[in-house]
Parts: C-alpha cells; structure tokens; sequence
C-alpha cells in the first residue's frame, strides 16, 4: 500500500509539474522581428543577418531582420523602447547607443531596455592609412600630427564610434588632427582610396580585400591582445597608447518583457555562438560570436558606459575648439 | 577576359539560372510598376528568399529584379500619371501628356526601348570601362558632391520654364523639408519640434508618393473626371514598337547624352536613378531648341528619362563591383545579399571570384533582353490592367502605397508623411505652382550642405580652398552658367510675350 | 478669394514664411559654433525664399490689376470629395496601428470607391468583393509570403 500511494504521488507530482511547464509562455509562436539601426550591407546588418541565420533554427520561428536607419541608430532604437513587451521585438545594436544619449540625442540606454546579452564580439577596430601614405605605423601617425597640428586628416563619422576613438587618441597622445566627418563606412573607403584624408577608423572585416590587394596598410587595433584572427596587426596598447575598444553586439527588448521570454531569447544566442558553423561564418569577417548573458553583459556594458562618458566633454566641445583657433 | 566571359555566360545559361532572371524581371516589373512599391523593396524582400541558393542563382534573381525594377516604372508614369518607381518621375512629365493624346503606344514603346538601350549601353561601360570609372568616382569629394548638387540645383530653373519665381519657390520648399531631421556633421535634430519620428527627416519615397500619387487621387476626386467617359489612354494603336525609324534616329543624341548622364550619375555612391532621371530630362529640355514643348507630351522627355534612369543601373554596379561600395540603395541592399553569400566586393573580387563577376554581367545582358521582349508583349496587358476604372483602381494604389510607405521603415509615421506630401502637392497644383522642383531640393539639398559642411572642414574653414579641386570649379562654372543662361532666357521669353501681347 | 489674388496671396504667406525660417534658423543647435553651423544653410534659403516670395508678390500684383478673366471651370469641383477622401486616408492612418492592416484597408477601399465613384453607376457588391479581396490579399501576399511586417492590430 505504501509503496503505491508513492508512485501515486509521484504520478500526481509529475502531471502537477509537467502542467507547470506548459503554464509557461510558449515562445516563439509567431516570426520574431530584429531592428537594426543601420542601413543594410554594413557590418551591423551583417552581423545580425548571421546571426538569424542560426536563431530561427534555434527558435523554431522565422527571425526577420527589419532595418530602421537614421539619426545615428537612435530612430531604430527608439521604435524598440517604445514596442510590445511580448518578446517579439528586439533591438541588435553596438556600443554607438551610449554615444546617442551622450550627445544627448537620446535620453536613454540600455539600463532603459531587458538585456538578452551580448552575441558578437568586434575586436577590430583599428585605424587604416592608404598603402602610399608615409606612415607605417601609430608613432609615425602621431609625429606627423604633432608636426603639423590641425592639419593631418582622420575621417569619422560624427557622433559614431570612431568619433569617440579619435577623441579618446588624441587625449591620450595629444595629438591634433583634422577630424572631419565623411559618413559611413563605405564612404569612409571611398575617402581613403582617393587620398582625401589620411586615415580613418573602422572594422577590419569590411576592407581586408584592401589591404590584401596592398592598398591600405592597418597602423593599429585597439583591443588589449593581438586579435588572434589578425596576429599581424600590432595593438595601440603596444605602441604606447594606451586605448582598448571593443566592438560589442548585444539584443535588447523593451523593458518589462517576460524574464523567462528574454530568458528563452538568450538561451538560443548561446547556443548560437557555441555552434561552429556560426562561427565560422563570422569568423570570416574577422568577428566573434562570444556569448555573454545578461547579468554579466549588463555589467560590462556599464563599465564600458562608463568609460565612454569620460569623453563626452571632449566630444561636445571638440568642434569648438577648431572653428576657433582658425578665427 | 574573354575566357571569363565564356566562364561567367556558361554559368549562366542553366535552367536554374535563366528562370531566376525571368522571375526576377517578372518581379521587378510588377514592383516597378506598381506606384508604392520599389526596387529596393523587391530586392529587400526577395533577399532571404536567396539564402538557400547558389550565389550565382542568387545573383541572377536579383540583377532581373534590378533591371525589370527600374524600367517598370515607367508603365504607371505613363498610364496612370503616378511615377511607379522615383526612377520614372520625369518620365510622367511627358508619357502622362502623350498617353492622353491617344500615343500611348508610342510613349511605352518608347519607354521600353530606351530603357533597354540605355541598360545596354551602362552594361557596355560596366564590363569595359569599370575600373577607371571608379578611379573617376574616387575624385569626388565633399567639394564636388557639393558643386554637383549645385549644378543640379540650376535644373530647377529649366523645369520651371516660364514660371520661374515660382519653380525657385518650389524647390526651396523642397530644400526647407529636407532639413527638417538630423543636421548633416552635428546630427543634432533640426526643425522637429521634439517630435522624435521627424528626427530621421522624410524620407524621399512617401514623399513622392504623396507629391504624386495622393494629390493625383484628390484631383480626381475633386474633378469630375471619374464620371466622364474613359479612357483615350487605353485605346491606342500600336505598330511594332509604336514609333517611327525616324524618330528613333531623331532620338540619338539625346539618348546617348542621356545614357551618359545616367552612367555618370550612377557611379556616384549615394545617388542613383532616382536624380538621373530628372537630370537629364532637365539637360535635355535646356539643350533644345523649342523646350516649350516639355511638359506638352514630347517624344525627347520619355526618351531622356527612361535612358538615363536605366543606365544608372551599370554606373550604379561599377562602384559596387570595383570597390565594394555601392553606388544606390538599390546596390546597398545587392552589397548586403553578396556579402551573406561570402563574396566581398571589391578590389579581390575579380581575381578571386572572377567567373561570378561576368556571370553577374551576362544575368545583366540576359535580363536586359528578357525585359525587352517582356515588357513588349506585356504592353497590351498593362493597358488592358490600368483601364481598370479609376474609382477601384486608385483606391487600391493607395494601399498599395501604404504597404510601400509602411514597409520602408516598419513605422506608420511614414504614411503620414505621404498624406502630408499628398497635401503639399495638391495645394501647389491648385495655386499654379509647379511641383516638378520639391523633388530636385529634397534629394539635392541635403548633398549640397553635407558637402558644403564637409568640405569646410576639410579645408579648415577656407572656402577659398574649394577652388582648387578641378572637378568642383568644372561645376561651378556650370552652375554660373546655368544661371545666367535661365535667367537671361527667362527674359528673353518674357520680352517675347510682352510683344506679343 | 478670387482666383486673381491667389498669387499675391501666396506670395505674401510665403515671404512671411521665409522671415519664420530665418529666426527658426537662428535658433537651431549646433555641436560647432561658428559661422557655418547647422543654422547657415537654413539661413541662406530663407533669404532666398524671401527674394522669390518677393518675385511673386510683384507678378501677383499684376495678375490681381489685370482685367479679371473668364475662369474657364473645369465642372463644378467636388470638395466634399476632396474632404472626403482626405477625411478617409487620415482615419485610414490613425486607426491602423489599432484595428491592424486588413481591417482598415478593406474599410478605406470600400469607402473611397464610393468617393469616387459618386454620381456613377454603382456596383455595390463589387466594391465590397474588391476592397476584401485586395485587403486580405495584399496582406497575405506581403506577410505571409515576403515576411514584411504590417500591422496586426485586432484581425491582423
């Protein structure tokens, strides 16, 4: 007898449990949409196209991929705060977010936003002079800036995250430059292929056919160790400035969507980034899929922040400074 | 080069491959067609649908809905008076005017003919001359994007023709709604009054859409029109391609001068079919003889228009191809497919992925002529679907626009600027003005004042500086000239009148 | 007003427009405070507007001194249709987000068919067939099948 009311209170617990876990929202049901808040074929869109790639067979939903360009990614985030919070609209954005609301273009980040966690990893970012330039590396850039303030050329696109590069260069080499807004990445090549400035910062993976076909020559990458995928690129750190900034992919969904939804969400990007065959397919733009959930990219995402905001003095009254010393 | 050539057509000439053209082009050709909805949507919506393929499929598909996009338009420009696509906004200026006539024949024929031409004659450029084209386009900076847009600018004179206080008017208008968003450099909101969807600005598409297709639905609602008897338009003769050997030797000049314009403007990252077509129609109406007749249903405007915006398609390809930067948003979003499929545009492109390189010309030179021929036959089937009465036909246009306008940015916002545009248009048409300009300040005034500010900076705050870029001073003088060319026969005609009078 | 004074009037409004745009102009924020800020190139068009908007004052003057001509009509205009069809397409707008895609644009359809279809022969049955017909169609055709997202509202 005893042993039977165990099995029968077992069989109960199990039917008790198993309806628990129905209870819990089925997610997906329907496609899921991803904003990006940049034109297509740029790396973000890239990225992100990738990565939907291997979350709808995670998912089990389609994972359409919605570009919302404008006002420097703040319109694409925008639309994101203010949706649903039924999990069927995510924000995949980078770090450009914090320099949105540090312009004061925005008054939110992603403390504003449920954070899924951060899914690629861009450690990147380096500065490229066109192969014909004299400069072979940092310290030759440097020189030549110091020699002629004001004059050498560095193209950025304003209130992007090259723009906080520069500024944050120039702080810690205090060197002067001509920092002059060109636009996108694409236009950012264009620049440099026809000698218009004298570098320009960017993602490796959107001009390595460049400089394997000898016209660009990479002086640097900031990132704290040599990129395993670049070995060849020497980092700022080891030519004597002392500047690091990664390039971090996160998904984000409006504030008060369901934890165990985001939860869900966040699960499939880890399995993503496990998958080789994700990785590869970033790997060839130079890029990582390095997971990071939530609690933990909520943290590195303030300390990053945060160090970002130590330049926003530097970036609102950069222009001043300029247009003046030329009266 | 001729070997890859062999490669890149034998590729080509699979079944798989040849239906995707088709597909493509059939595609292309009902998106291009159908006002609201664009190129640039039929290759952003049929890009996932690539995944899956081949890249050279995949191509395929898209090179067919490029060119089928960007020559659909000019069904509905003619037909309908709303351009299908921006590519074909000058194409209605006279298509529209013939088609009343009962020549609408002869406008599509027309239409369908010189875009073929003028794609062929891009693609020659594409495949021959690519390289030092993008060496060509590398030379314009800040400084010539601006003295460009300037000379750009001027074409608003000769639209304006007699009215030209007015025109100016008009194409200031458009120059004021375009700074309304970020500001170019500072990217600080301009003009939105704290309303945050402004701070993208309009976007061109809803703006045309309510420019063209919104006031064209409330001019008819407000004329009797839809209770008159239908439809000249539909009721017309059509004798091969529906004009005369003669008139298409008539049309050589232009064609070419035409084409060449559109190449040019193609190249240039950032600004595509949509500015070619009316610039050249412009150029063509400043360079004849009687430019009266602009405007009237002339054979020189369609021809002019439809040139130009399909040779935008191999100017567009050349920066693409050759530097991996794309030369409108159609190829933004091509970029963006090549990319998902491995293949980076750009310098290593022909030499590690050759043989993609000419399939992707030969689906250009295939789908050229599976246009041609489709687009030919399919003439009868066009008329025979806009003679559908205008009272089911426009309302369900303006669906469709809505679909286009929301689809463009997922936002309904954007449809309320095609309301207000459609506002805009029909006012201005009531008070006389001409509307033709708004387009030219919308696209051209953010060019000119990112390349004004750009330049500035460039040159440290020395304006002076800016003479000294060859190609900028080549567009100076020609905008000097333009100018004073207007103006003085904007004088001349009113002296004329005056005399008459 | 009379259709003599509608250039002057114009005019006037837009020569009064350019004089807002200039002050809007001078108030716009700029990151560079210099001469040629974000405020300059407003501020040239406005200047600009305000000659043009002066060209047009002078030939409105001469329009309204001329002999007033026979406005030749075109019909007598329909403004109620005009209205009308305005009033639709901002309810059309304004309701999509909540009623979804389907259910407006099959709404809107039906009702600016009869707009402009008024004084015609009518074909009621059609119009309802046709405006369900697209709506669900075009909906069908763009979310289903191309995965473009439109407003789902109530129905979808």
């Amino acid at each position: 007898m005893k042993s039977f009311q165990k099995v029968a209170a077992l069989l109960v617990l199990a039917l008790v449990a198993s309806f628990a876990v129905q209870a819990q929202v089925k997610y997906p049901t329907k496609p899921i949409q991803v904003i990006v808040p940049a034109g297509p074929g740029g790396d973000t869109d890239l990225n992100c196209r990738i990565m939907a790639k291997y979350l709808e067979k995670e998912l089990g939903q389609p994972v359409i991929i919605v570009n919302v360009n404008g006002a420097g990614g703040s319109l694409g985030s925008r639309k994101v705060k203010d949706s649903a919070p039924d999990g069927y609209t995510a924000l995949f954005f980078h770090p450009s977010m914090f320099l949105n609301k540090l312009m004061g273009l925005v008054d939110y980040s992603f403390v504003d936003f449920e954070n899924a966690g951060i899914a690629v990893m861009d450690n990147t970012n380096i500065f490229v002079v066109n192969a014909t330039s004299p400069y072979k590396n940092l310290n030759d850039y440097i020189s030549a800036a110091k020699a002629k303030p004001g004059k050498v050329r560095f193209a950025t696109e304003t209130g992007g995250f090259t723009h906080l590069q520069i500024l944050a260069f120039q702080d810690a080499t205090g060197a002067d430059l001509n920092v002059v807004d060109v636009g996108s990445a694409a236009q950012k090549i264009v620049a440099l292929l026809g000698k218009q400035v004298d570098a320009i910062g960017i993602s490796y993976g959107i001009i390595k056919d460049y400089v394997a076909s000898g016209k660009f020559r990479v002086i640097g990458v900031m990132s704290d160790v040599r990129n395993p995928m670049i070995p060849t690129i020497p980092t700022f750190k080891e030519q004597g400035v002392n500047m690091s900034f990664p390039k971090f992919f996160y998904y984000l969904f409006p504030k008060g969507t369901p934890q165990d939804i985001v939860g869900r969400f966040s699960d499939a990007i880890a399995k993503v980034a496990a998958n080789p065959d994700a990785q590869a397919e970033l790997n060839k733009f130079m890029v990582s899929a390095e997971y990071m959930t939530p609690a933990v990219a909520n943290k590195y995402m303030l300390e990053q922040e945060t160090t970002y905001f130590k330049y926003q003095n530097l970036m609102m009254n950069a222009k001043i400074e300029k247009e003046e010393v030329k009266k | 080069m001729l070997e890859l050539f062999a490669a890149g057509f034998a590729s080509v000439f699979t079944l798989a491959s040849m239906f995707m053209i088709t597909l493509g082009v059939f595609v292309g050709i009902i998106f291009g067609s159908i006002p609201g909805l664009t190129t640039t949507m039929a290759v952003a919506l049929c890009l996932p649908l690539t995944f899956g393929m081949p890249p050279a499929i995949a191509m395929s598909l898209l090179m067919g809905l490029y060119i089928g996009g960007t020559s659909g338009g000019l069904i509905s420009a003619i037909l309908i008076n709303i351009p299908g696509t921006p590519a074909s906004v000058a194409t209605c200026w006279d298509g529209h005017p013939m088609a009343s006539r009962g020549e609408a024949g002869k406008a599509l024929g027309a239409g369908v003919v010189f875009s073929f031409l003028g794609t062929l004659l891009s693609i020659v450029a594409l495949v021959f001359i690519a390289p030092p084209l993008a060496e060509f386009a590398l030379l314009f900076g800040p400084v010539e994007y601006f003295a460009l847009a300037l000379f750009a600018l001027t074409m608003i004179g000769t639209l304006a023709g007699k009215q030209l206080a007015k025109g100016i008017v008009v194409g200031l208008l458009g120059l004021i709604l375009a700074f309304v968003g970020m500001a170019p450099i500072d990217a600080f909101p301009r003009f939105t009054f704290g309303i945050h969807d402004l701070d993208g600005g309009f976007d061109i598409l809803p703006a045309l859409i309510g420019l063209f297709a919104v006031s064209e639905i409330l001019s008819v609602a407000e004329s009797d029109f839809a209770l008159k008897k239908e439809n000249v338009l539909t009721k017309f003769k059509m004798k091969g391609f529906g004009f005369s050997v003669k008139e298409f030797l008539g049309q050589m000049y232009n064609m070419f001068r035409s084409a060449l314009i559109g190449i040019g403007i193609g190249i240039l990252p950032g600004i595509g079919a949509g500015t070619s077509n009316i610039v050249a129609y412009s150029v063509a109406k400043s360079q004849d003889k009687h430019p009266e007749k602009y405007g009237t249903g002339c054979l020189d405007g369609v021809v002019a228009s439809e040139t130009s915006n399909n040779a935008s398609i191999g100017g567009a390809m050349v920066p693409l191809l050759t530097l991996g930067v794309p030369g409108d948003t159609v190829t933004a979003m091509i970029l963006g497919g090549l990319m998902i499929h491995g293949l980076t545009p750009g310098p290593l492109l022909f030499i590690s992925n050759g043989v993609v390189v000419y399939g992707i010309f030969a689906s250009l030179i295939i789908a050229n002529f599976v246009m041609l021929i489709m687009e030919f036959f399919g003439i009868r089937v066009f008329a025979k679907l806009l003679s559908v009465p205008k009272h089911i036909l426009l309302p369900v246009i303006f669906a469709l626009c809505v679909v286009g306008a929301y689809g463009l940015n997922n936002r309904v916002f954007d449809v309320w600027v095609v309301m207000l545009f459609g506002v805009i248009g029909y006012v201005l048409n009531k008070l006389k003005f001409p509307t033709s300009p708004m387009i030219l300040g919308i696209i051209l005034g953010p060019m000119a004042e990112t390349g004004f500010r750009r330049g500035m900076q460039m040159n440290e705050g020395n304006f002076w500086l800016f003479f000294t870029r060859p190609i900028g001073v080549f567009f100076f003088f020609a905008t000097v000239f333009m100018i004073v060319f207007t103006a003085v026969g904007n004088v001349r005609n009113r002296r004329k009148e005056e005399a008459r009078a | 007003m009379k259709k003599k004074y509608w250039d002057l009037a114009s005019g006037i409004v837009l020569f009064a427009f350019s004089i807002v745009l200039f002050v809007g102009a001078m108030n716009v924020k700029t990151l560079e405070v210099s001469t040629f800020g974000s405020g300059f190139f407003p501020k040239v068009v406005a200047v600009m507007l305000a000659f043009a908007s002066l060209a047009i004052i002078f030939g409105g003057i001469k329009t309204a001194r001329a002999e007033a001509e026979a406005e030749a009509d075109k019909g007598n205009p329909r403004w109620k249709a005009v209205l009308a069809t305005f009033a639709i397409m901002v309810a059309y707008a304004a309701l999509m987000p909540f009623a979804g895609f389907m259910i407006t644009t099959a709404l809107y359809l039906f009702l600016q068919i009869n707009i402009l279809s008024e004084g015609r022969h009518r074909r009621p049955l059609l119009f309802v067939g046709v405006s369900l017909v697209t709506s669900v169609g075009i909906y069908y055709l763009f979310v289903k099948a191309f995965n473009l997202m439109l407003p789902a509202g109530i129905l979808g």
